[in-house]
């Protein structure tokens, strides 16, 4: 990356922390069992994360059956009527961020990048740069708990 | 995953899953690891197990309507054949603030 002032110093790390795992109780399922968290605000590679996430941010949302929000899906659903053979049902992926195949993940997302061509009021850099800069955030999985340090 | 990226990741990472090897029934609403779809009573123990093997590691969990109603994004069809949508809660709601 050039070293070109601005950028240089919005990602350059300073006083940083480890990512840190807590739990969030989910209170609505039998046994309340945890849902892990990893936050990683004031990690090294913080800024990092979010210069990426700027950059890939735009992307999604543009496939046909995407719905923004509860108000858009009603939108979609109101009126639906559902014939005599067939039956409403939904598909949901269990614990899907930590199960996402990472090198399928990157070629998709170079392969968006290289076809977006607002990227360049984006990003400085190219869309083979931003993809290895994206992988090298996603390998990085460790994080802390009560002072030992742990890989995912 | 904490980070800002992992939501981004995982919403590509999801649309190219349905985009490419699905099976699922085109224009089948969806939000991120969510998908809504109404399928041909019978099919769904076909179209789920089909899902399940199209990676290792991504399981898909179903959940079918009851007389009707299914809850989805925090909203549910009425089980009156009426057609609408309304909130939902979950049932450990406590109905309290705003």
């Amino acid at each position: 990356m050039r070293r070109s002032g601005g950028l240089y110093h919005q990602l350059r790390s300073s006083g940083s922390q480890p990512p840190r795992i807590y739990g969030l109780p989910k209170i609505h399922k039998p046994e309340v069992p945890l849902r892990p968290i990893v936050s990683c605000i004031g990690a090294p590679s913080y800024q990092l994360f979010k210069y990426i996430a700027s950059l890939i941010s735009p992307l999604p949302g543009k496939t046909d059956s995407h719905v923004k929000n509860s108000k858009h899906f009603m939108e979609v659903m109101v009126g639906l009527s559902i014939e005599e053979n067939k039956m409403l049902v939904s598909f949901n992926v269990t614990y899907l961020f930590t199960n996402v195949l990472i090198d399928e993940a990157v070629e998709v997302i170079r392969d968006k990048l290289q076809g977006d061509e607002a990227l360049v009021n984006r990003a400085t850099v190219s869309p083979d740069r931003v993809t290895e800069l994206l992988e090298a955030c996603l390998r990085s999985t460790y994080f802390s708990y009560r002072g030992d340090f742990y890989e995912q | 995953m904490g980070s800002p990226i992992s939501a981004v990741v995982a919403n590509l990472y999801m649309e190219f899953l349905k985009n490419w090897h699905s099976g699922l029934p085109q224009q089948s609403p969806d939000y991120v690891d969510d998908t809504c779809c109404i399928v041909k009573k019978g099919t769904m123990e076909g179209l789920l197990s089909h899902l399940n093997s199209v990676k290792p590691s991504i399981k898909f969990a179903v959940e079918v309507e009851k007389d009707g109603s299914l809850p989805f994004l925090d909203t549910q069809r009425r089980d009156d054949g009426s057609g609408v949508v309304t909130v939902y809660r979950k049932p450990t709601h406590t109905q309290t603030g705003s």
